[in-house]
């Protein structure tokens, strides 16, 4: 998700001892003239940050004058994006969520990035999970990941106290049970939020799922077919595990209002815990409501499945570049990008940019690098925290001990969370729903209704 | 009926008639070109597509696939389904209510311009502004506004926009807020053409206010009544905002519409041919619709077709 901040950090940047992992050349595009747009998210307001984005790109030019670049002002939403594409007019670079890659992946929109890779020795420099969701089947990369972040899990710290507890439970019958011991129905408290409506719901409903030790929903029989598997097994109980937060026990632990944000329901003291990924939550407040006292809420992982992994889709966005654009565009890109984040020069200015324009400073998220060079992003970051970390140490406990195990979208993922939120909008509006006939329906008429005729497509 | 005679003119002179009226008509008609009719015809190719946006020259013919997609698609019959209901639903509890407000404004023989802009008030509302102020209203826990003031009379807390069998009509009623008061001044103007003579006739006889409006204002609107209804229709068939904000097509498939199915086909899914399909489904279905009216208009028909 791409955050625009709506004040800015005051930050002087240190000096970096930055290593830079790559060479970059001596000429770009055979040193023929070439113009790059390159999209920039930097809100109205944020002048200071316009102008050092525009600064670098001057740089930039002058380090290869016969490339011109131009900033546009362009923050990724589905309705422009489309008619962007249609119209050929696609900034050069740009950058979109990770619900997105393997859709421009597949639709041709993005290029093809193993040959820089390969140029520039990128194998090792970037996270690999993250590169895995960037990659096509055969393993061609065609994104560079900027930021990421994995659904946790956040709460109330007094309101847990108040009830016992000193964090969130670590598995999810655990964390019902105690949704149930926290919720007031007097007042419509809920022990526990989440997206419940519509394609964030079914996002949310899909981390459940893998929590309670569904491998997959929807299986790639890799021969071109699908079949939905979620009409039974651990899917079937992820759900059930809903219904009986509604209903069961006649204590109704999730929010009344299905399509309520979590993040604001605890923030208001309308919830105890939620699930959210932490740049949408917490740092999120803490750029867009600085008045929010953060170190009310303590951040962790999500619940371990029943093999001990915290199982997870990930979000956040990554750089690609336009197929649209002429090669020497596309190269002289690339070369940008790679200039901008990874060049000794540049390192720490981009970091300043980054951090002045992105979530708040100490957000629990993932590394977007590997090895040494994640190594110097944190150590130079930490002069930009500006966040309660230590209430984040489940989090990063979970990270550091490799249990936050990072699992793709499913295929026709955007269709799927729909579907499935249909189920859970019922299951959590009807008592006497079946969860496991609804279930089977719905795999069943996904099978019939988009898999099977998308295969004949 | 009178006919026109037509005459046959030299067609030199007929064009240097007409040259003046075609230029007055070429920007309007290159704008609808470029705009509206273009668009369209786009639409319909890119319905028989496998669309690539990035590179037109790339989408594949695909013949019908995407219409067996689309009517295969779970969400196909309860989203027209749905439509349906809405239209129904809202014959029933927002078709009346500007007629039998127009009546009473009508009747005012005080203050009758400051009532015509306070129910008048709501249409000039930007609609997401109302919907999300509705939201607040139709708040499902005990403390919601709407839930506040049931409780004064002794009913309990109603899952307004969470329950299968209240979202429709709780979104009719915020709908029937947001645009009775327009559909209202319509009725009012067509009101204030009835002859004067023929109801002060009706008073000085005596006629009540339910005699006055079932013999005379009543007859006197069937006609406008009529085309209403088919705008009301045209309106229900492309309901969008509503689900988009308050309910994301839910409780189950509650509140799916084509339009709403349409957008999250086209751009959360990518997938444009088939939003192609479902947009050519619903110009046929509004195309219909609109024939229906221009009938009852008589809109298009000239007077030598009388």
């Amino acid at each position: 998700m791409l955050l625009v901040l709506a004040f800015s950090i005051p930050v002087i940047a240190q000096e970096s001892t930055f290593e830079s992992p790559i060479t970059l050349p001596d000429t770009v595009a055979e040193g023929r003239e070439v113009t790059v747009t390159v999209a920039a998210c930097i809100g109205e307001d944020q002048q200071e940050q316009r102008d050092a984005f525009d600064a670098q790109l001057a740089r930039f030019s002058a380090v290869y004058p016969n490339v011109k670049l131009e900033r546009v002002q362009y923050c990724w939403n589905p309705e422009s994006f489309a008619a962007l594409v249609a119209g050929g007019n696609l900034p050069t670079l740009f950058a979109v969520p990770a619900t997105e890659y393997q859709r421009l992946i597949k639709d041709g929109t993005a290029i093809n990035l193993a040959p820089y890779f390969e140029k520039f020795t990128l194998d090792g420099v970037f996270n690999p999970t993250l590169m895995a969701l960037l990659s096509d089947a055969d393993g061609n990369p065609y994104g560079i990941p900027e930021f990421s972040y994995a659904q946790g899990i956040g709460w109330d710290i007094a309101a847990l106290k108040e009830a016992g507890y000193d964090a969130p439970a670590d598995t999810w019958p655990e964390l019902g049970a105690q949704a149930k011991a926290l919720a007031d129905p007097d007042t419509g408290k809920a022990g526990f939020a989440m997206f419940m409506s519509g394609g964030a719901g079914g996002w949310h409903w899909t981390n459940l799922a893998y929590g309670f030790g569904a491998t997959e929903l929807i299986r790639d029989n890799g021969d071109g077919t699908y079949t939905a598997v979620y009409g039974e097994g651990p899917a079937v109980e992820a759900m059930q595990f809903m219904h009986d937060l509604r209903w069961k026990d006649g204590i109704n632990a999730l929010p009344l209002d299905l399509n309520s944000n979590p993040t604001f329901e605890t923030v208001d003291g309308r919830a105890a815990i939620f699930m959210s990924p932490a740049d949408g939550s917490i740092g999120w407040l803490r750029v867009n409501m600085p008045d929010v006292d953060l170190t009310r809420f303590g951040y962790t992982a999500v619940p371990k499945s029943p093999d001990g992994k915290r199982y997870t889709l990930s979000g956040g966005s990554a750089q690609f570049v336009f197929s649209g654009a002429s090669a020497d565009a596309q190269e002289a890109a690339v070369v940008y990008y790679l200039w901008k984040t990874l060049s000794a020069e540049e390192f720490a200015a981009s970091r300043v940019i980054f951090q002045n324009t992105q979530a708040g400073g100490g957000t629990p998220v993932l590394p977007v690098y590997a090895g040494t060079v994640q190594e110097a992003v944190e150590a130079f970051d930490t002069q930009f925290i500006t966040m309660p970390v230590e209430n984040y140490q489940g989090f990063y406990d979970a990270l550091n001990a490799g249990e936050i195990v990072l699992v793709p979208e499913p295929p026709f993922a955007q269709d799927f969370y729909t579907a499935i939120a249909e189920v859970l909008t019922t299951v959590l509006t009807d008592e006497n729903a079946d969860v496991a006939a609804l279930m089977a329906a719905n795999a069943a008429s996904f099978q019939s209704g988009i898999l099977d005729v998308a295969v004949s497509k | 009926m009178s006919r026109t005679v037509r005459r046959k003119m030299p067609s030199r002179l007929r064009w240097r008639e007409q040259i003046a009226a075609y230029g007055f008509l070429a920007p309007a008609l290159v704008l609808f070109t470029v705009f509206a009719w273009f668009p369209i015809l786009n639409s319909v190719v890119m319905s028989f597509q496998k669309v690539n946006l990035a590179d037109a020259s790339k989408s594949t013919w695909v013949g019908f696939d995407n219409y067996t997609r689309m009517i295969s698609d779970p969400t196909f019959v309860a989203s027209w389904s749905n439509s349906f209901q809405f239209a129904v639903l809202s014959i029933i509890i927002g078709y009346f209510v500007p007629i039998v407000v127009a009546v009473f404004v009508n009747e005012m023989r005080l203050a009758r311009g400051f009532f015509r802009i306070v129910y008048f008030l709501p249409s000039a509302i930007p609609p997401l502004v109302g919907i999300l102020v509705w939201r607040l209203i139709y708040d499902p826990r005990p403390g919601g506004l709407l839930n506040s003031l049931m409780a004064g009379v002794g009913i309990p807390p109603q899952q307004w926009l969470q329950d299968v069998v209240l979202v429709k009509p709780s979104i009719l009623v915020m709908m029937t807020w947001g645009g009775f008061g327009a559909t209202m001044l319509i009725y009012l103007a067509t009101l204030q053409d009835l002859p004067t003579e023929l109801y002060e006739a009706a008073e000085i006889d005596g006629a009540s206010i339910w005699q006055r409006a079932r013999h005379i204002l009543i007859p006197y609107l069937r006609p406008t009544m009529l085309v209403l209804l088919i705008v009301q229709i045209l309106g229900l068939v492309q309901i969008f905002i509503e689900p988009l904000v308050l309910t994301k097509g839910g409780p189950g498939q509650a509140t799916m519409t084509p339009v709403f199915t349409l957008y999250r086909k086209g751009f959360l899914s990518g997938d444009y041919g088939l939003a192609a399909a479902w947009s050519v489904m619903l110009m046929i279905v509004l195309g219909v619709i609109s024939i229906v009216y221009l009938r009852l208009t008589g809109i298009g028909r000239t007077s030598g077709d009388r």
